[in-house]
């Protein structure tokens, strides 16, 4: 049976992986909500990685030579493999690199991944907080352990506690 | 231990990312017909993978 192209996508990823230039991913954004149930429609994968490196601006660019010699297009940020786009969002924060150290094992067509789990992805709309966040957070919610988000939400909160006060505001709670 | 300096607020890297997306974006729209069908195709095919996924230990 032929497989999807997210299954080539994430055996191009779990390439990458064996080969050290990234340290570990998950699978993020539309695709994550979709393995939790929640109804998206999106194309384009969306990857958060831990990659090693001081400079995360360069991080990825041994990435985009990799794919560029296996004769991946690659345009703007997006690396197409199969036909579709990828985006891997390198080292974006410590919440993002814990997401994907605490994501969910899965296989998906028997390729071995991670998908990051529901308390993490409202965490990081919280973070980004745009109105299509909050619509996301709404969703997300109903999936949610709230003794694990709480948890999270106190380990990655900042000086202006900013991830507790959005969350109030996504509660309608003053 | 190996050091990693995160991306976070950087707003150079978000707006290269968004741009890339909205490129994207633009360019399946601007695709025939017949190909919009092709990945809605693909793209319900890869939607159901990730509903069957299941979870390893």
């Amino acid at each position: 049976m032929r497989l999807t192209e997210l299954a080539d996508a994430l055996k191009a990823l779990n390439q990458l992986k064996g080969k050290g230039l990234i340290e570990d991913y998950a699978i993020g954004g539309g695709y994550a909500e979709i393995y939790h149930n929640i109804p998206y429609s999106t194309y384009d994968l969306d990857i958060f990685a831990i990659i090693s490196g001081e400079d995360s601006f360069r991080v990825l660019q041994p990435i985009y030579e990799y794919f560029k010699e296996k004769g991946n297009k690659i345009k703007g940020e997006h690396i197409y493999i199969g036909g579709m786009p990828v985006q891997i969002f390198p080292n974006i924060s410590p919440l993002s690199n814990n997401a994907v150290e605490e994501a969910h094992k899965v296989e998906v067509e028997g390729i071995p991944t991670k998908v990051v789990g529901v308390e993490h992805l409202i965490a990081l709309a919280l973070v980004a907080f745009r109105l299509v966040d909050k619509l996301r957070i709404a969703k997300l919610l109903e999936k949610a352990n709230m003794d694990l988000l709480n948890e999270l939400l106190v380990r990655f909160d900042n000086e202006e506690n900013q991830l507790h006060t959005r969350f109030k505001e996504v509660l309608g709670v003053s | 231990m190996k050091k990693i300096n995160y991306i976070q607020d950087s707003k150079k890297f978000w707006e290269s990312h968004r741009k890339s997306r909205e490129a994207v974006d633009k360019e399946l729209a601007s695709r025939s017909f017949s190909e919009k069908l092709v990945i809605m195709d693909k793209m319900n095919a890869n939607h159901e993978a990730m509903r069957n996924a299941r979870e390893i230990t």
